[in-house]
């Protein structure tokens, strides 16, 4: 009995663990599961929502929109939470565009389908007009929207290059619907739009900012900020002091033509180097107006404003108007 | 040695050579657009190479070649400032005529010495041609003209607090004053194959077109407040017969050059933070790398057996 007792103390010693005995035998394999459900993995904090995200970027897998960007994915996977999405699917279904989070209209009405609050939904398009009517659980009013090619021309839709041209039954369809489910079913969207809709949007499609200025520069815009309107051809070399060319040196040698006599620090020609042209006009007029000692030397700056005008930025002339006045007033002022 | 620049700003009186080379432009060590386009395509050490920092930087070449497309972008956007800059030869000219004409041949020898570009005026009459279709087109026009050419802007990275400049060709008033409407218009002088849509879309790739934007985007930002609204490139047809086309860069793209010169100023912070001497500046690996087929080599030879069968299988599968 008690040599039992002592081989049992002696096994129950050997069983302590010993900080520095190596276990003789390898640690048992655990145990294959099975039988557990299969189900996504969603993150329940920020740090795990995080470290997900940062995996899906770099595995090169998120969709393009998202790109290698971990701080991306993980505003879509975000996004993707707060209406129900599980986080694969919120990149999939999410789309970042101009910086806004949208559905792609798939991906909504899966979300609607899964709330359980659609009862029905009929599409139909005459080839002109698509409607849908979505049937909401607990409303007996169905939701009916449409979208016509008279809407989509309206928007300047109709006829542009890409799905509209390509498939605008499709696009009709999938406004129409949007618009049901934007209007319907707002508490299931919560706020986010649909992609395809966002993307019509003028300068949206390539990551524009809607906010921003006009996407598309036109000729007219040109025009504006040269201050002056150019419609018709210019010859560079008809004396209207755009731009000339150096002169033809076999038209008689004059010094400032080979060089030699101009390196560039002479300051009768400071007003030659002066960009823009008509800079040198703006100054040489305000100079007249502060050397002015007669009414006519005023009157004479006036003129001289006058004919240079049509090249001067219109702000630049509306201070030389100004200047004018001044100088009329003061000089009337004197002379009383 | 006191730095020309001392101050993030625009300033329009910076010569060219002290942009490019000067050692003291700026207080420390400044990344340009070309410099960043380097960086990326090439590397640290190859950025470094040719930077003030490398004590043996080569030379550049003194005279300065002739350009018939930089001869007449300097025709259109410097205005009476050109002739500071080139100097055109009588007709007939040649350096052995010392009889005919020795006053030509002085003024030549002069102007060369000054560091001007002579241009023969065989050439001149090619610039002069090129400049009057640019100015037969209205849009063009209008581009170019109510600016400032060759501005120098300095600023540093609000990320990394490194020197950052930029020498737009052409910076308009619009830009300056903060108006609704600002385009910033690059002149490029490409050759025929690079003219087209297509063509140029490919040259925006290969040269990098889109990042100098998103680098310039940066500088009138952090200097003027307020980023251009558009970024027109006016391509102009080197060879006959001349084509003057208008292509705008779409905002995705200056966002992927944005995205593109982000690495290239963090290496260059980076490298920097370790130190000026070569060393410092990586060239393409420090350790062996694995570097193997392109993927549609792998593919072509996975599939057919060797490259040669791979062509000879495709051209009959394409019938």
């Amino acid at each position: 009995m008690n040599e039992v007792t002592t081989a049992d103390a002696q096994q129950v010693e050997q069983q302590k663990p010993q900080p520095d005995q190596v276990p003789a035998r390898a640690t048992p394999r655990p145990v294959v599961q099975a039988g557990g459900t299969i189900s996504a993995m969603i993150p329940t904090d920020i740090d795990q929502a995080f470290r997900l995200a940062n995996a899906i970027a770099m595995s090169g897998m998120a969709p393009k929109a998202y790109g290698t960007d971990p701080n991306k994915c993980f505003v879509g996977i975000l996004a993707g939470a707060e209406v129900g999405l599980a986080p694969f699917t919120a990149l999939q279904s999410i789309a970042v565009i101009g910086n806004n989070p949208a559905i792609w209209g798939d991906g909504a009405l899966a979300l609607i389908q899964s709330s359980g609050l659609l009862v029905d939904i009929e599409e139909t398009d005459d080839g002109d007009t698509a409607t849908c009517t979505m049937y909401r659980k607990g409303k007996p009013t169905p939701i009916t929207r449409t979208f016509s090619m008279d809407d989509a021309k309206k928007a300047g839709l109709a006829g542009k290059s890409g799905p509209w041209s390509q498939y605008p039954q499709r696009m009709r369809q999938m406004r129409a619907r949007s618009w049901a489910m934007r209007d319907g079913f707002a508490d299931v969207l919560k706020g986010l739009h649909i992609a395809e809709e966002v993307r019509d949007r003028p300068g949206m499609a390539d990551g524009g900012d809607i906010s921003s200025k006009p996407h598309r520069l036109s000729s007219a815009m040109l025009a504006q900020q040269a201050g002056t309107v150019v419609d018709q051809p210019i010859d560079l070399h008809d004396g209207d002091g755009v731009v000339i060319g150096a002169e033809e040196p076999e038209q008689g040698r004059a010094d400032e033509d080979h060089g030699d006599q101009f390196d560039g620090n002479e300051p009768e020609r400071e007003d030659e180097a002066a960009i823009p042209r008509w800079h040198a006009d703006v100054q040489r007029i305000t100079d007249d107006l502060y050397t002015a000692q007669t009414m006519a030397d005023i009157k004479a700056a006036g003129a001289e404003l006058d004919k240079v005008r049509v090249t001067l930025p219109e702000a630049e002339a509306a201070r030389l108007d100004r200047l004018i006045g001044d100088a009329k007033t003061a000089f009337q002022a004197k002379g009383a | 040695m006191t730095p020309i620049i001392s101050a993030p700003g625009a300033y329009a009186d910076i010569p060219m050579a002290d942009y490019h080379r000067a050692a003291n432009l700026l207080p420390g060590p400044s990344l340009s657009s070309s410099g960043a386009k380097t960086i990326l395509s090439q590397s640290a050490f190859h950025f470094w190479a040719d930077s003030p920092m490398n004590p043996d930087r080569p030379e550049e070449d003194s005279a300065p070649h002739f350009a018939v497309g930089k001869a007449a972008h300097d025709l259109l956007l410097l205005g009476g400032d050109w002739k500071r800059a080139y100097h055109v030869l009588p007709e007939g000219f040649a350096w052995n005529k010392t009889k005919a004409m020795p006053e030509e041949i002085a003024a030549a020898e002069h102007a060369r010495a000054k560091g001007k570009t002579l241009i023969k005026h065989d050439d001149m009459q090619l610039v002069e041609r090129i400049a009057d279709r640019i100015g037969a087109n209205p849009a063009a026009r209008n581009a170019l003209v109510n600016g400032i050419p060759e501005m120098t802007l300095a600023w540093q990275d609000a990320e990394t607090g490194v020197w950052l400049r930029a020498r737009p060709d052409f910076l308009p008033y619009s830009v300056i004053n903060g108006d609704e409407i600002r385009v910033v218009s690059d002149l490029k002088f490409m050759a025929s194959s690079h003219c087209s849509p297509s063509g140029f879309s490919r040259a925006l790739a290969n040269f990098g077109y889109h990042q100098s934007c998103a680098f310039y985007a940066d500088g009138i930002k952090a200097i003027y407040g307020r980023e251009p609204t558009h970024w027109l490139f006016i391509v102009v047809e080197k060879d006959d017969p001349h084509s003057v086309s208008l292509y705008t860069l779409p905002p995705a793209d200056l966002a992927r050059g944005r995205h593109q010169n982000r690495k290239a100023i963090n290496l260059f912070a980076e490298c920097l933070s370790r130190g000026t001497e070569a060393q410092h500046w990586p060239a393409y690996t420090a350790e062996p790398e694995m570097v193997g087929l392109p993927a549609w080599a792998r593919k072509a030879i996975d599939t057919y057996g060797s490259l040669q069968e791979a062509a000879l299988i495709s051209a009959t599968e394409g019938e």
